[in-house]
């Protein structure tokens, strides 16, 4: 259907580019300079005849105007000649008919989009979308809060869902008005750690952990405030210290459940990392990088859709170095996204941008 | 008054070169005159600036250091996080005047850290830093740029 | 597949721009009638493929469809329909679109009203307008592409800056466009006439309808920025010497002194070189103005959009466009036909000093906007070129120019009588002097500069109503007989008058903002604040919720002496789902001048801080743009004007040579 459209779009453009080769050429139709002047030579007698002039100075009006007309017919234009005309045509009508679709179809093959669907708001395809009852949900909050901002129960509730949709900004703004007006609770303090650190592209930064040691000071159960307290000690480079956190934390965790898991991951990393012998002397730092690279790279293994994601990983291992590992993130990355054209194009300029060799 | 062809062009000329000279004067004079130097609170001790010169001054807005007085009056400390200046100013303060947030103040340096500004400017937009300081803390490695969609 | 489909329009505009450049081109340098008519079409197919791509993207936007990156980011699914609709130019990406459209759009109606004009040279026009549409095209493609779609569609847009969510910002971008991109008609004229080694009178009248209509667009777009800057800013200032606003005004100065060029022109045949030269750098110092606001090089407070990789293409067009448009001048002009020189007393060497002003202060402005950015590119020292270097430039220079455009528009064409047209003048002098004394008079003490200004305001205001007089009025003469003159004189001349009498009004509004008066305050319920000759008192200050957004209002009553004026209220207002706080002026029109309130705080204690200024005669800055552009509108309705636009019409093109009208 698109190319259909696409297809008639340029055929009618060939058409009207054309249209005009196709006419015969009216030579007499192009109006010369004099007709101009003798505009001017009528008019001046006009303005006379309506005394907006005297004489002397129509007089001299049409003298200039006379000497004008003149001067204009000097320069007649000569025509050229039949033969060359033809052929310039030709020339002119290939290029319109074959230039300009090869132009804009080789353009619009690197740049469009043409298996991508209009997505307007109001047809977006609803039941099978999870997410869509939330668009509901939140925009349904958004205008009690508007109407209500003291409802602290309505600013907890949307909280986390600002969290997780990315809203990072808005989510911390809520997680504060929640916390001022239902009062100090160790979920909505620790969602509040969390907000800050996602925003701060998942470091724990001080702010955050501050949180963290609030909520748990609070209720020491919450299990939140543990991991990203052990998380925060991870970061800092104290594996000793995230270790124990991370340990004491899966004990209270069921073994087989997700978050149970998740910390498992983590101890097993963690300590896989200490039996090396040599640390870098700002490792502190580097491996957070990398710890932080390294989980964005296994949740792209399993799930290749997220095009900022792949664009990120490329990026941050040529930034730690690892020029071959960006390349073969680029590889996967294209095999992620093989039948989406755009996120292609955008892949390679990032790979050339940063020089990743495939 | 007939003029030979020489002379009108004579006339021409002189009156265009009057008003040319006229107008590079004034940029001359405007130029060396009425332009306001950037400095950084580091610059103003580091150079020695004169009290009493214009200036203008960029930086973060101190945590903690605003101070209003009922008559509208504000005190402000700027910082780039090496050394810090006192902003006096009256006045309304931009909608976007925030501490730690960009600011851009312009008046007279009254010597020992003292401005006493005629105009704050604030950032205009969420994603908006005044150049100057924006280059200004980049020089010294605090801000990071905008943060990565 | 709207979407693509205008992604492949615009795409395919690019190609049929190309082929608008070249083949008409070449049609015009081997004067092949043939080719050369390939131009009109090319231009109407060019425009009308851009067309397809904004309705396409205007739809997006009306639609919500946030696949499209572009409206992801500028537009919210709740936004009113009209800001959905402005929210296509209120982005960098798609302000371009609306850039490059008014572009074509000019290019068609060249080419729809065209027909009477000599096929090489109108060949050679749409060449250099398609060129000009290409560049922008494969900019626009390349590195903005409103069309850009989001593998991962979000499921609600990032909405729009609230400061730009209002009907002035909405109208204001388009008008400016239609202004800058207008003037691209005048350089296509220039370099089609440098090409076709031609140039006359005829060229003249048929540029001058397409300046002055850009001219009109320019001054509402400018009076517009600055109104809308006064009321949403909330700083009271009407004009900043920020360098988005220098970027109009050079322009406009520019644009200003062609105007009257193509008059000399077209009357005298003379100043043709310089009418060129004036095409070229106007429409350079619009582009000029695209880059400034574009590449964010220059940062301002209106910098909403600032990318300097971009900077760098639009910096590649600036140089392929005025420095080939400058070359081409400086190999070309030498060789066109010079025009007859003139007498320096008279209506054309009159006109040449008008020039001379009105250039020097666009370069002016230039020199101050490019200054800081040319130091710091030197040696790395960062300054700040503000209002008091352009005050003292370009005001000197304006009063020297304006005291002398009465005199001018009085002098007669060919050899003016400097004598006569003093005496004329005699009773305007007289009562612009009058007015003068007068409000000296009157406030004593008072600022100096303000009766000055008003004096020249008048002066202008007098000298344009001596004009129509003179012209009008012979003695003996019947006063049916004398209005009958008076509508028998050319639109045109009706035209000038207005437009330069617009220009005292305003001289007046802004000489009178130095009477302006300015209170701060920090003041509790029913404490009285004296602004000028009212007083305020605060009435109440509550919250309030809007429609996506709470505020803060503080309303105030104004009384003058004892009598009760209205209410006056100013709010702080926050848009929901953003931090940015904004404050909303309050104002309110007392005959001519204006009671300015904008609130800075409410104290927690009631008390409110507050800012009153009386801006006494201050209507009058944009009401005399507003007139000065009427003027335009006025001269562009000149039956003799029109002709040139109106190619259907079997009536010949007419032009007086000369005359006193």
């Amino acid at each position: 259907m698109i190319w259909l459209l696409i297809a008639s779009l340029t055929g009618f453009v060939i058409l009207g580019l054309l249209w005009p080769l196709a006419q015969t050429v009216d030579d007499s139709r192009s109006v010369d300079d004099g007709d101009f002047y003798r505009g001017q030579l009528q008019e001046i007698e006009r303005d006379q005849a309506r005394g907006l002039l005297d004489a002397q100075s129509a007089e001299d009006a049409k003298t200039e105007a006379a000497r004008r007309l003149l001067a204009a017919a000097k320069i007649s234009e000569a025509q050229a000649d039949r033969a060359s005309m033809a052929l310039r045509r030709k020339i002119a009508s290939l290029v319109a008919l074959i230039g300009v679709p090869v132009l804009a179809l080789s353009l619009y093959a690197k740049l469009g989009s043409p298996t991508m669907p209009d997505q307007p708001f109001a047809q977006r395809v609803v039941p099978a979308d999870e997410n869509a009852d939330l668009t509901i949900m939140v925009a349904k909050v958004e205008a009690r809060l508007s109407e209500h901002p003291d409802d602290g129960l309505g600013w907890g509730t949307i909280a986390p869902v600002y969290l997780s949709l990315g809203r990072y900004d808005d989510a911390i703004k809520a997680f504060g008005n929640a916390l001022h007006l239902i009062g100090e609770t160790a979920d909505l303090r620790s969602g509040l750690g969390e907000a800050k650190m996602a925003a701060a592209d998942g470091v724990v930064t001080a702010d955050a952990l501050s949180d963290f040691e609030k909520a748990y000071a609070n209720d020491p159960k919450n299990e939140r405030a543990q991991y990203y307290r052990a998380m925060a000690a991870e970061q800092d480079g104290d594996k000793a210290k995230a270790l124990t956190l991370y340990r004491a934390l899966l004990e209270t965790l069921p073994p087989d459940s997700e978050p149970g898991q998740l910390v498992a991951t983590r101890i097993a990393a963690l300590s896989g990392e200490q039996a090396k012998p040599v640390f870098d002397p700002n490792a502190g730092q580097s491996a957070m990088i990398r710890q932080m690279v390294e989980r964005l790279d296994a949740r792209l293994s399993t799930d290749g859709s997220d095009l900022e994601g792949w664009l990120k990983l490329m990026r941050a291992y040529q930034v730690l170095g690892d020029g071959p590992k960006a390349s073969d993130v680029f590889s996967r990355a294209k095999l992620a996204k093989a039948n989406d054209s755009d996120a292609l194009a955008k892949l390679s300029a990032a790979a050339k941008e940063l020089g990743i060799a495939n | 008054m007939a003029m030979t062809r020489k002379q009108k062009r004579l006339v021409l000329i002189a009156s265009a070169g009057a008003v040319l000279a006229i107008a590079a004067g004034l940029i001359l004079f405007a130029l060396s005159d009425k332009i306001v130097f950037f400095y950084t609170p580091s610059d103003i001790t580091k150079q020695n600036i004169a009290a009493g010169s214009r200036v203008r001054i960029g930086g973060l807005v101190e945590n903690g250091s605003v101070v209003r007085d009922a008559s509208m009056n504000v005190t402000f400390r700027v910082t780039d996080t090496e050394t810090s200046l006192t902003v006096h100013y009256k006045g309304l303060l931009p909608d976007l005047f925030r501490e730690g947030q960009g600011v851009v103040a312009e008046g007279v340096y009254q010597g020992n850290s003292d401005v006493v500004a005629d105009t704050v400017l604030a950032k205009h937009d969420e994603n908006y830093m005044p150049k100057d300081v924006a280059d200004a803390l980049k020089k010294k490695g605090v801000w990071q740029g905008g943060k990565t969609q | 597949m709207m979407v693509e489909l205008g992604h492949f329009a615009l795409i395919m505009a690019f190609a049929t721009a190309l082929i608008q450049t070249v083949i008409p081109m070449w049609g015009a340098i081997a004067r092949d009638p043939g080719l050369a008519g390939m131009a009109r079409y090319s231009a109407f197919v060019t425009f009308a493929l851009v067309l397809i791509a904004y309705l396409a993207l205007t739809f997006a936007y009306i639609g919500s469809d946030f696949s499209v990156a572009n409206v992801a980011m500028n537009s919210h699914s709740t936004k009113p329909l009209m800001y959905k609709i402005s929210g296509v130019w209120s982005n960098h990406e798609g302000s371009m679109l609306l850039w490059v459209m008014i572009l074509v759009l000019f290019a068609a109606l060249v080419a729809l009203r065209g027909g009477g004009m000599p096929e090489r040279l109108l060949a050679s026009v749409l060449s250099v307008q398609g060129a000009i549409a290409g560049a922008f095209l494969l900019f626009i493609l390349l590195t903005s592409n409103p069309f850009a779609r989001l593998a991962d569609v979000p499921l609600e847009g990032q909405g729009l800056n609230p400061i730009l969510e209002d009907p002035g910002l909405a109208i204001h971008p388009p008008m400016l466009y239609l202004g800058y991109v207008g003037f691209s008609v005048a350089f296509s004229f220039a370099v089609g006439a440098l090409v076709h080694g031609r140039i006359d009178a005829v060229w003249a009248r048929f540029v001058r309808p397409w300046t002055l209509l850009a001219w009109i667009f320019l001054t509402l777009g400018i009076a517009m920025g600055s109104y809308w800057a006064y009321y949403e800013l909330g700083w009271g200032g009407w004009w900043f010497w920020d360098p988005v606003e220098n970027a109009s005004l050079m322009p406009w100065l520019m644009g200003t002194a062609l105007l009257h060029s193509t008059v000399v022109m077209e009357k005298r045949d003379a100043l043709k070189v310089w009418t060129i030269l004036l095409s070229i750098l106007t429409f350079s110092l619009s582009l000029l103005g695209t880059f400034l606001v574009r590449s964010g090089v220059i940062t301002s407070v209106h910098s909403f959009a600032s990318d300097p990789a971009r900077g760098v293409f639009i910096l590649g067009i600036l140089t392929l466009f005025i420095g080939g448009g400058l070359s081409l001048f400086a190999w070309r002009a030498p060789s066109l036909k010079q025009g007859g020189l003139f007498a320096p007393v008279s209506r054309e060497g009159a006109l040449v000093v008008n020039n001379l002003f009105l250039a020097t202060s666009a370069v002016a402005v230039l020199v101050g906007t490019l200054y800081p950015l040319v130091l710091e590119t030197l040696n790395g020292s960062k300054i700040s070129v503000g209002a008091p270097y352009f005050n003292l430039t370009t005001v000197p220079l304006f009063v020297c120019l304006l005291m002398l455009v009465p005199f001018g528009q009085s002098l007669a064409w060919k050899r003016g009588d400097l004598m006569g047209v003093s005496q004329r003048l005699l009773a305007a002098f007289g009562i612009a002097l009058l007015a003068m004394m007068a409000t000296f008079a009157i406030t004593r003490g008072g600022p100096v500069a303000a009766p000055l200004g008003l004096g020249l305001g008048v002066w202008l205001i007098a000298g344009s109503a001596t004009d129509m007089i003179t012209r009008c009025y012979r003695r003996g003469l019947s006063v049916s007989a004398v209005f009958e003159r008076a509508l028998g004189l050319p639109r045109s001349a009706w035209g000038t008058a207005l437009a330069h009498a617009g220009m005292g009004i305003t001289v007046i509004g802004i000489s009178a903002t130095a009477w302006g008066v300015e209170s701060l305050a920090v003041v509790g319920k029913h404490q009285p604040l004296s602004v000028g000759p009212y007083t305020v008192s605060l009435e109440q200050a509550f919250k309030r919720k809007g429609e996506g957004f709470r505020e803060d209002v503080a309303q105030f009553s104004v009384m003058e002496g004892a009598d009760a004026r209205g209410l006056i209220e100013t709010s702080k207002r926050v848009h929901t789902g953003r931090e940015m706080p904004t404050t909303e002026a309050g104002i309110v029109t007392y005959g001519l001048g204006q009671l300015y309130a904008s609130v800075n705080e409410i104290l927690p204690d009631g008390r409110v801080s507050i800012r009153f200024y009386w801006k006494p005669l201050v209507t009058l800055i944009w009401g005399g743009a507003l007139i000065m552009a009427l003027g335009g509108a006025m001269s562009l309705a000149d039956r003799r004007v029109r002709i040139a636009l109106s190619a259907k019409a079997k009536r010949p093109s007419a032009v007086k040579a000369e005359a006193k009208a």
